[in-house]
């Protein structure tokens, strides 16, 4: 059977190859491609004399990157991995599971089918951090990139396994993993001990720099490095540059790794046992369902119990799909999620950003970071839009609704749910710096130039960025992932970098002009500076929205000619 | 009323559909049956707006698709043999989506006896993912009928339904075309396309290999004179080259 896996691996692997290469043909691939290459050998490889890490940035990043791991994981252990982590696809399913071929075998096919994401993901990344332009360096750092990715992503399966162990089997499959739950909830309490008994050189440091000295010093000491140290262990050949230290350390991770094999190999069996015990719960539970409909009362499900949103009839066709996302939104409780940012920052203001002028302007900083990062990491996790919708591309074009006007709706789905929840956090921003006792250090005319034209600026700068990532899907659908879920795991962060990097790129580029104009207009009306900020800003949003537009109508004529066949 | 006009539908070199024309009349029932392969699938997403002609030109209710496509599209109910619904949208928001979307102002009024008629009336809340295959048949032939299309394009109708909603389906297309609807079927189900077309087009290699009624058929192969409508489909595709069967 290890011959049928590798057989469809490489087949898979090679044929998926050559239809990237073959999108090449296409002109307007060709030209993306082109210019990527031309972006990353201009900001990643060109630059080969930059200094190497020293030794603190290392010790630095490797705490930070300890740090993340350990907090994604707890969040894993916890509330579960991503979808990605268990999943098959469709043919898989379909043919690996009626074969006869043991859970193990499935396993043992995952991961090995893992290794061509991970191998994509080590390449970008390599490219992203060789900034020395030292070849061995760069293999040293490859290899331990794809070891720490590699241990990752059998951590995440792991988790997966598990847990789909303890659904399943319920008590007996949690009592299962006890031990695995008390190691962690040891190494959660050991860093939460670290932290609680040192917290005066965390509090006392005084300024950023001495703080994070501060976490570092306290992750450094024991029990809480004890807790971080089989994540440093999977990452310090990525940090370390010295090749006797490197090669020690490599060898402490590929044990690790597997360890992690071993681990993940042998939940087969648990995961085998459960599916068995499922099946007889499944058996148990037809026949009760049987049994209630000889004896007619059947009951309508809970679940089917939905709350909606009222639409007219009639009116413009074009707001059905922005009504549809909508319910997308709130049925994937995202729109909640939305109002949680402003909510608890706005309470957090009113209990203390009233006594203590320093709160006050630490809320207004808090709110507009989190305006920052809903707009930029908003339309990743937002996919209720084109990236969604491609996929039933043979409904939406037979819908008599125009392609632009179609396009518009996708984008303001996204844009509008995001604008909501940012004005609110400009209104914290503006209440937490009005309110506060001591003197705003934002001269008073900005802040409300600023609060009147935050609407408008929001709303073509989300536009603009949705319609970025719509655009992107709808032109290059062979590169970017279509489905509510984007491509998820430490196999597909490559990938992500990848898209994060070209959109971004995009939006500055078109902020150019925007900011241009709005600067003119600053300067037109600066006499008043109230005046000419909102004059400015006014003028940036309207220039932006009119590239947006523009971008809109043209992607709206793409959508009218594209094609079922040029999808996935 | 349906226009097809030397429709062509190139893939690189490849020609999926060459040069084929038809027209459907309001009340005519046209079947478009071949070989797997042959291009039905591809004419029915020219017909729908899916994908556009490489050369040629489809017209529906009078308009032409490529020029003055939201019109014509006003007039279409495709339904497809594999449908596609919305994963967040329950089945009466489904309905309510495509009311707005064709302007359907009397919604409230036909939501009821159109769930009624496909015994979606208990599933009225339920998503798509708790549907069963037939069911989200029936939701997606729901969504195509909802606006009364005067244009009908109908791809293996009957995929997936019970031998109730089948019967069902047969007298909805039959009523359709009564009512004055123009319906294209395209079937492997060659009773059902006997049943109910009043024309047939019958399409290989992307070529028309016959069109016009069964009858007007036979009248141009005398030899197949009295054969059944399948005889006649394996003659004139030469699918029935092969070994019988035992």
């Amino acid at each position: 059977m290890t011959g049928a896996f590798w057989y469809l691996i490489r087949t898979s692997m090679r044929n998926r190859l050559r239809r990237q290469a073959s999108r090449l043909r296409n002109p307007r691939y060709a030209v993306a491609f082109a210019l990527g290459v031309v972006y990353f050998w201009f900001f990643f490889l060109r630059n080969t004399r930059s200094a190497a890490m020293d030794a603190t940035t290392s010790r630095v990043m490797l705490a930070f990157a300890a740090l993340a791991v350990v907090a994604y994981l707890a969040w894993s252990w916890m509330f579960g991995t991503d979808r990605t982590a268990l999943a098959f696809t469709r043919a898989e399913v379909a043919m690996l599971f009626t074969a006869p071929v043991s859970r193990r075998g499935l396993i043992l096919y995952k991961l090995a089918r893992s290794q061509f994401g991970i191998f994509v993901s080590v390449v970008i990344w390599s490219v992203i951090l060789n900034r020395a332009g030292d070849p061995v360096a760069s293999f040293m750092r490859s290899l331990g990139l794809w070891v720490a990715m590699s241990t990752l992503s059998l951590h995440r399966l792991g988790i997966g396994l598990w847990r789909a162990g303890a659904t399943e089997l319920g008590a007996g499959g949690a009592r299962r993993s006890v031990p695995a739950l008390i190691a962690f909830a040891a190494a959660l309490g050991a860093v939460g001990w670290s932290f609680w008994s040192h917290w005066g050189w965390v509090s006392g440091a005084g300024d950023a720099r001495r703080t994070f000295e501060a976490i570092i010093g306290i992750i450094d000491l024991p029990p809480a490095a004890i807790a971080f140290y089989p994540v440093k262990l999977a990452f310090a050949p990525v940090i370390l540059r010295d090749p006797g230290p490197w090669a020690f350390a490599l060898l402490q991770a590929l044990l690790l790794l597997a360890l992690h094999v071993w681990w993940v190999l042998s939940s087969d069996s648990a995961f085998e046992e459960a599916a068995a015990e499922a099946s007889e719960h499944q058996a148990k539970q037809i026949e009760k369902m049987r049994a209630r409909r000889g004896g007619g009362g059947a009951t309508v499900a809970a679940k089917s119990a939905r709350r909606t949103i009222p639409l007219p009839a009639t009116g413009l066709p074009a707001v059905a799909i922005v009504w549809k996302n909508a319910l997308w939104m709130m049925r994937t409780n995202q729109l909640r999620a939305l109002m949680i940012p402003p909510v608890l920052l706005f309470g957090g203001m009113l209990a203390l950003g009233r006594t203590d002028p320093k709160m006050g302007i630490l809320f207004a900083v808090l709110s507009g970071l989190f305006i920052l990062l809903l707009l930029l990491f908003g339309p990743m996790s937002m996919r209720n839009d084109l990236r969604s919708d491609l996929l039933h591309l043979p409904m939406l074009k037979t819908l008599p609704i125009p392609g632009r006007d179609v396009v518009l709706a996708q984008v303001m789905s996204g844009a509008l749910s995001l604008v909501v929840s940012q004005v609110l956090l400009v209104g914290v921003a503006y209440a937490a710096l009005t309110l506060s006792p001591g003197s705003s250090p934002v001269p008073a005319q900005v802040l409300v130039a600023g609060a009147i034209a935050a609407p408008a600026l929001l709303l073509a700068l989300n536009a603009a960025n949705f319609t970025l990532h719509n655009g992107a899907a709808l032109l290059f659908p062979g590169w970017i992932k279509l489905g509510e879920h984007g491509p998820g795991g430490i196999e597909a962060t490559g990938q992500m970098m990848l898209t994060t990097v070209a959109t971004l790129l995009g939006l500055v580029l078109l902020l150019v002009v925007p900011a241009a104009a709005g600067g003119v207009g600053y300067l037109a009306f600066s006499t008043e500076l109230g005046t000419g900020v909102l004059v400015g800003l006014l003028i940036a949003s309207a220039v932006l929205a009119a590239e947006t537009w523009l971008m809109v109508s043209g992607l709206g004529r793409a959508f009218e000619t594209v094609e079922p066949t040029q999808i996935g | 009323m349906i226009t097809v006009d030397t429709l062509t539908k190139n893939y690189g070199d490849f020609t999926a559909v060459d040069g084929i024309s038809f027209s459907v009349a309001p009340g005519e029932v046209l079947g478009l049956v071949g070989p797997n392969g042959a291009g039905k699938t591809t004419t029915l997403r020219c017909l729908a707006g899916i994908i556009a002609p490489s050369a040629g030109r489809v017209a529906l209710a009078g308009h032409d698709l490529r020029t003055d496509g939201v019109a014509a599209k006003r007039a279409l109910a495709f339904i497809p043999d594999e449908p596609h619904l919305f994963d967040h949208l329950t089945v009466e928001e489904h309905l309510r989506f495509i009311a707005r979307v064709f302007g359907v102002a009397d919604v409230e009024q036909r939501i009821g006896p159109v769930l009624d008629e496909l015994e979606l009336t208990d599933k009225r809340r339920s998503l798509p993912d708790e549907l069963s295959r037939g069911m989200k048949q029936k939701l997606a032939i729901a969504c195509g009928l909802l606006h009364d299309p005067t244009a009908l394009v109908l791809d293996e109708p009957l995929t997936g339904l019970d031998p109730g909603g089948m019967r069902r389906m047969r007298a909805t297309i039959a009523a359709r075309a009564r009512a004055g609807a123009a319906v294209v079927l395209s079937s492997h189900l060659l009773t059902l396309v006997e049943e109910l077309c009043t024309k047939i087009f019958v399409i290989r290699r992307g070529r028309c290999v016959a069109y016009g009624s069964l009858a007007e058929i036979v009248g141009t192969h005398p030899e197949l004179a009295g054969r059944s409508l399948e005889d006649v489909f394996l003659a004139l595709t030469g699918e029935g080259e092969g070994p019988a069967a035992p």
